[in-house]
């Protein structure tokens, strides 16, 4: 009898626990080394992406893949929920883009790949996932994008000019069953800035409960127009920062920024091979 | 903006009118779950009336993408009405509309 009060007051519960937040931890780490990598390099521009989770771990998902043409494919994604259910689910989505983006045409292609591969385990799981893909192609300077149910990007095109890239059609993945996406492709001008980013940035509620908006983010992105991705990084999260006044996040915080240099923009592989043109 | 949901019931005959104002996201949705859940055999059709809704999440949303696939398998219509400018924009970009339409219409 003593025993069992002993066990039942006192270290059991206390290990269970720490093995409890030990393991979260370690999810932690591969979530962050998996999202937060090595951005590619790119000659006469630039590349960048952060993830922030609201939680020890979260459902946003940002990825480059190094096409074998030169073009760089871009994804941004957002799982429905929070937290560990969320993680989960987040790295089921980048194994599919992985997987789509080496034998797909075009960020339309991709999306439909990521569906029919996800499709029957969000359905049984009553979820769903929002990503934006798009094609970076540094020789025409053109942008191709397709959305399954995200945000479109923005493009930064001066100190006094962002306007959002022209919508386009298409439902989340998990949504319908062999859905197709449509694609739209838009021409990035020199020292120009695309955006890409999820909900968490504009819905970052303040303490009076009010939401940080598209039209602060907006601002924020005119007003340090020319800077680089990183500082240009920074700025968006001091604004949030700023605005939030230490508010607990509630949710995911992605970005991704590729900014246009001066002259031809090439890219340089980090774990692909690129074929010159 | 207050972090509560509130969800009131009303039945007319055949049909089930769901109220929903406040914020339905990932720390409010439990009371509109239980809603949906003990609709009961015999009820035509499911009215979510969003007039007062001021937020909503990718759970809540995914919520009522769960209610219209079990409308598909209990065979009952589902109608989304009362939504602002705000929340129509946002269900029309994660393509909420489109699902409905597609289901509702024997598509899946």
């Amino acid at each position: 009898m003593f025993r069992r009060e002993l066990s039942l007051n006192n270290p059991e519960p206390d290990n269970k626990t720490k093995t409890l937040e030990r393991e979260i931890k370690l999810a932690r780490n591969i979530q962050m080394k998996l999202l937060n990598g090595n951005n590619p390099k790119i000659e006469n521009g630039q590349i960048s992406g952060i993830s922030i989770p609201a939680r020890l771990i979260g459902g946003d998902y940002y990825d480059f893949y190094l096409l074998s043409n030169g073009k760089l494919r871009i994804v941004i994604g957002d799982v429905m929920g929070k937290g560990i259910p969320a993680a989960m689910l987040m790295i089921l989505t980048r194994g599919a883009f992985r997987s789509a983006a080496e034998s797909t045409k075009g960020p339309g292609e991709t999306l439909t790949a990521m569906n029919n591969a996800m499709y029957e385990d969000l359905r049984t799981l009553g979820s769903f996932v929002t990503v934006l893909c798009a094609d970076w192609d540094p020789c025409q300077r053109t942008l191709t994008y397709a959305s399954a149910g995200h945000n479109l990007p923005l493009v930064v095109k001066s100190i006094h000019e962002v306007f959002e890239a022209p919508k386009i059609k298409g439902v989340m993945l998990g949504g319908l069953p062999s859905t197709s996406y449509e694609e739209n492709s838009i021409k990035i001008e020199e020292e120009e800035l695309v955006f890409f980013y999820t909900d968490g940035i504009t819905e970052a509620l303040n303490q009076d409960g009010e939401m940080f908006r598209i039209d602060r983010l907006e601002e924020t992105l005119k007003k340090n127009y020319g800077l680089d991705v990183k500082e240009m990084e920074e700025s968006i999260t001091n604004s949030i920062d700023k605005f939030t006044e230490n508010v607990p996040q509630k949710d995911d915080i992605t970005m991704v920024l590729l900014k246009v240099n001066h002259d031809q923009t090439n890219i340089t592989s980090y774990n692909s091979p690129v074929i010159n043109p | 903006m207050k972090d509560t949901v509130e969800v009131k019931k009303e039945i007319d005959d055949n049909q089930c009118i769901l109220h929903v104002s406040g914020v339905l996201d990932y720390s409010t949705m439990e009371p509109f779950i239980e809603e949906i859940q003990s609709i009961e055999e015999g009820i035509a059709k499911v009215v979510v009336h969003f007039g007062g809704l001021e937020f909503i999440d990718s759970t809540g949303i995914g919520s009522i993408i769960n209610l219209v696939h079990e409308a598909n398998t209990k065979k009952f219509e589902v109608e989304l009405d009362g939504i602002n400018e705000e929340i129509q924009e946002l269900f029309e970009t994660i393509g909420v509309f489109e699902i409905m339409d597609s289901i509702q219409k024997g598509g899946e």
